[in-house]
């Protein structure tokens, strides 16, 4: 049902197998974190995660906004000399919002000039949910969007819903990789239970249901995504 | 027994005097203050706290502090750089060291001298905040901030210093070879702990402060091989600071441009003067071998590459090509 944008890989510069390598390891560790303990609203993709530079991954809409009970799978594509260029999302299905293009690109500052190789997916990722809890109006993509936001807030949220309604309510069922497959990554504890708990769900949930990482915050905890924003920008 | 007088019979049993805080003169400072400011009260001209622009405090207050913090880190970084040189040289320059430092130092000294030079840091760490803290409670102007972010960048900040982390691994690195006990070992006040894999090197002292140093580099977020250590305080791998730097391995850190920042707290200029963390390199080869031995491969491999990698540029750029 959810009318998907077309996923183009971006171009890649030539590819140095050695430079390749160091960016893989550090893939493969970031791969392992976002295994363990991914960001609040986000889990792993459908499939298995088969080239180290491409991941889909997850974002269940937050509550307390138009996009609750939403399901927004995102590209996220590495460069080959990661993490010293940032990568690339993309919201694979439309989503009405005003830093959000027709393309599913998200226009923030640390995807460009504020760029640092400290950044880590689940920081990028955990950006991506504040800005959809708190949209950033002094530098909108959509400008028509970022207008009826400030002036008409009722009917920009009326019409967010229908959106996610319309193009991102397909349940996607997480696929969560058996205990040995992350091949660069650091040796494993013995055994995790979160990780363990989380596979039985998304394995039980044959039916379709979304299986959330996380419960979904509060109200009172609205502010945690504001503040997530003058972190980054700091 | 308050943290001043504490402070003050540390400083006065050292075998040599050092800068330090001049903490009751700063504290008569602010007592008066308080005492103008009571006055003003009982006039009833101003209720509250200190006003934002105190005269007797920021004319100063600041300037002394500024002047006393730069000279406790100066003597500090002289100190554990002297120290560290004496310990890591090999050869004649070993023997040449050994002879100017008057006398022979025993091994046991050696300890003894990077111990106290870590007190030394930790204990004047403790008595700025303290005088910070006390300041910000008379006042509630934003200068206590402003001085503490000026204090940074001017690289001031003694827990900040790179030459603090090197001194702690010296003295494990010290007692390891003295007692031959595994490195997981609480070595007296400093320890290395791997906590999920995670290597972070602590320091307790006087219960009121612990110093943990992260050894995880932020950019390959593995443990720091060949680390560096920008004036900043921040410590990554040294391959890693050149890709972050935009530099090759063969130009180095010092021809790193000054507008490149560090990727944890974007401050510019602070590649140049990079300090190699000798010591702490030696202590994590010996904490995780297994590791280490890996590690290397795979920095000969990528080192070698790099290095081809320049001098092929620089061919073609000779030939013109």
């Amino acid at each position: 049902m959810g009318s998907e944008l077309p996923a183009a890989a971006p171009p890649q510069p030539k590819r140095s197998t050695a430079a390749a390598a160091v960016a893989r390891r550090r893939i493969g560790r970031e791969l392992w974190q976002f295994w363990l303990d991914p960001p609040p609203y986000c889990r792993p993709g459908p499939s298995p995660v088969k080239d180290h530079f491409h991941w889909e991954v997850v974002i269940d809409g937050p509550a307390a906004t138009p996009y609750a009970g939403g399901v927004f799978p995102v590209d996220v594509w590495f460069p080959y000399d990661y993490p010293f260029r940032p990568p690339k999302l993309f919201f694979k299905t439309k989503v009405y919002h005003p830093n959000i293009d027709g393309k599913g690109r998200m226009a923030l500052d640390i995807f460009q000039d504020n760029w640092s190789p400290a950044l880590t997916i689940n920081k990028l990722l955990l950006c991506f949910v504040s800005v959809l809890f708190d949209p950033l109006l002094d530098r909108p993509t959509n400008r028509c969007i970022a207008k009826q936001y400030k002036h008409e807030y009722e009917a920009y949220e009326e019409k967010a819903r229908a959106w996610t309604q319309k193009h991102s309510s397909t349940p996607i069922v997480s696929h969560y990789p058996p205990y040995a497959v992350i091949g660069s990554t650091p040796p494993a504890v013995p055994h995790f239970p979160a990780t363990a708990a989380r596979r039985k769900a998304a394995a039980s949930s044959a039916s379709g249901s979304v299986s959330s990482s996380r419960i979904p915050l509060l109200m009172k905890d609205e502010s945690i995504w504001r503040r997530t924003m003058k972190f980054f920008q700091g | 027994m308050k943290f001043a007088k504490k402070y003050e019979k540390y400083m006065k049993g050292m075998d040599e005097e050092l800068p330090g805080v001049g903490l009751k003169r700063l504290k008569k400072l602010l007592k008066k203050c308080r005492s103008d400011l009571q006055s003003h009260e009982n006039d009833g001209s101003s209720a509250g706290r200190c006003p934002g622009h105190c005269s007797v405090c920021d004319g100063s207050f600041f300037p002394s502090l500024l002047n006393e913090m730069s000279a406790v880190i100066g003597c500090f970084n002289e100190k554990a750089k002297k120290l560290l040189e004496l310990h890591l040289a090999s050869g004649f320059k070993k023997y040449t060291m050994w002879f100017t430092s008057k006398g022979h130092k025993s091994h046991g000294a050696l300890i003894q001298q990077g111990k106290d030079l870590v007190t030394y840091a930790i204990i004047n760490a403790v008595a700025m905040r303290k005088i910070l803290k006390k300041y910000d409670k008379i006042h509630y102007s934003k200068q206590g901030q402003e001085f503490k972010a000026q204090a940074q960048s001017l690289h001031i900040e003694i827990l900040q210093s790179p030459w603090l982390c090197e001194l702690m691994a010296f003295y494990m690195n010290l007692r390891r070879s003295k007692k031959n006990n595994g490195a997981m070992e609480l070595f007296g006040d400093c320890s290395l702990v791997f906590d999920d894999d995670k290597p972070t090197i602590s320091c307790n002292l006087f219960d009121s402060m612990r110093v943990d140093i992260s050894l995880t580099c932020s950019i390959c977020l593995d443990t720091v091989f060949d680390p560096v250590a920008l004036s900043c305080g921040h410590i990554y791998c040294y391959l890693c600071s050149c890709s972050a730097a935009s530099v090759t391995i063969v130009d180095g850190l010092k021809s790193a441009e000054r507008k490149s920042k560090c990727p944890l707290c974007r401050q510019a200029g602070v590649f140049p003067n990079a300090v190699h963390l000798d010591e702490l390199n030696m202590l994590l080869s010996y904490s995780c071998p297994e590791y280490w031995e890996k590690r290397i491969q795979m920095e000969r491999v990528e080192r070698v590459r790099l290095a081809k990698e320049h001098w092929e540029s620089q061919c073609r750029a000779f030939l013109g090509m």
